[in-house]
């Protein structure tokens, strides 16, 4: 899979179009995934798809085969996204806030085991939680990738993975105590 | 005493490896764990239960957040996809008409001979980048006719002094 990605964004850096149309529908819902994870807005997740894939048409020659394929594009939509959320902040007069959503207690039911109790907790984690799941469980991420996005060290990576998984037991175990 | 002692630091180690070993779950779920790191961890693992229940609640979290399915509407794709194509004609159109103007002074710099023999080594540099950056080749282009303006002025001007004269 990598090699295939690898192949088609070096195709696209030549300017090879059918290739770069095969890369968009391979990478597509994996960003559109990951920007899901951090922001509802529909139109604002489309306008940063638009803008990370014109630039990956763009900058293809730039890649340097050190970080995935998929790193690199998600690196690239996540800087997009800050761009974007910075630009939203300053037009409402109001400082950058990412974090878009806070965590909750309410929405527990009593058994711990319950899938439908974990969803429900996971959908009460705040955006940077959320996108850390989603890079290491859903993208399959090592700590090094996630750490490199996220441009935070390695350690803070472990850490925080480790935290979410506290707090989520921790309000899980509140919730059992009911 | 000294028994008691030992025994304490024995589960401080014990705490240090599992607190350790809890850290790198996720990426044994992942799958990305290097082999050094992940014969730790399964070592760990295979001797300590308590970190054996950490394990299943990474595994409970990860069943769930991979369960949940999410990917752009399809007919939305294909249209997002059709937008980004014609900008990027548009910006190749763009590109073009800009290559076109550069090539055109180029050409108007190589019908000055004088211009051409006094800045040579700086229009054979401009040859050299024009297909590689062409914002840089327009720069060049319009320093180069700058300095042959100003350079034409001052013979203007000398001409003129020694006409006076």
């Amino acid at each position: 899979m990598e090699d295939r990605l690898k192949y088609l964004l070096a195709e696209t850096s030549k300017g090879d179009m059918d290739s770069f149309a095969i890369l968009y529908k391979e990478l597509v819902n994996i960003i559109y995934g990951y920007l899901k994870s951090r922001l509802d807005m529909e139109d604002t997740i489309q306008d940063i798809l638009q803008d990370t894939f014109m630039a990956v048409w763009k900058n293809s020659h730039l890649y340097n085969g050190q970080a995935s394929v998929v790193s690199w594009v998600v690196s690239i939509a996540r800087n997009k996204m800050m761009d974007a959320l910075r630009r939203k902040y300053k037009h409402e007069n109001a400082s950058v806030k990412i974090n878009e959503l806070t965590i909750s207690t309410d929405d527990f039911t009593e058994d711990l085991t319950d899938k439908l109790v974990l969803k429900g907790a996971l959908k009460q984690l705040n955006a940077d939680s959320k996108e850390l799941l989603y890079l290491v469980y859903n993208m399959g991420l090592s700590y090094k990738e996630t750490a490199s996005i996220l441009e935070i060290p390695e350690g803070t990576v472990k850490s925080r993975m480790y935290s979410i998984k506290n707090d989520l037991r921790k309000q899980l175990d509140y919730r059992g105590e009911d | 005493m000294i028994l008691e002692s030992s025994l304490i630091t024995e589960v401080k180690i014990n705490m240090k490896q599992c607190e350790d070993i809890r850290l790198l779950l996720p990426w044994l779920v992942n799958g990305t764990l290097q082999s050094d790191d992940k014969y730790q961890v399964l070592s760990h693992l295979s001797c300590c239960s308590e970190c054996r229940r950490e394990l299943a609640d990474v595994i409970s979290i990860y069943n769930s957040v991979v369960s949940e399915k999410v990917s752009i509407d399809s007919a939305k794709s294909d249209e997002l996809f059709t937008l980004i194509t014609s900008q990027i004609n548009k910006a190749s159109i763009e590109e073009n008409d800009e290559q076109k103007i550069v090539r055109d002074m180029l050409q108007n710099l190589g019908e000055l001979p004088l211009i051409t023999l006094v800045f040579k080594p700086a229009i054979d540099k401009i040859h050299t980048v024009f297909d590689k950056n062409l914002k840089e080749t327009k720069d060049a282009v319009v320093s180069v006719l700058n300095q042959a303006k100003a350079i034409g002025s001052i013979y203007a001007k000398l001409l003129y002094v020694l006409a006076a004269q």
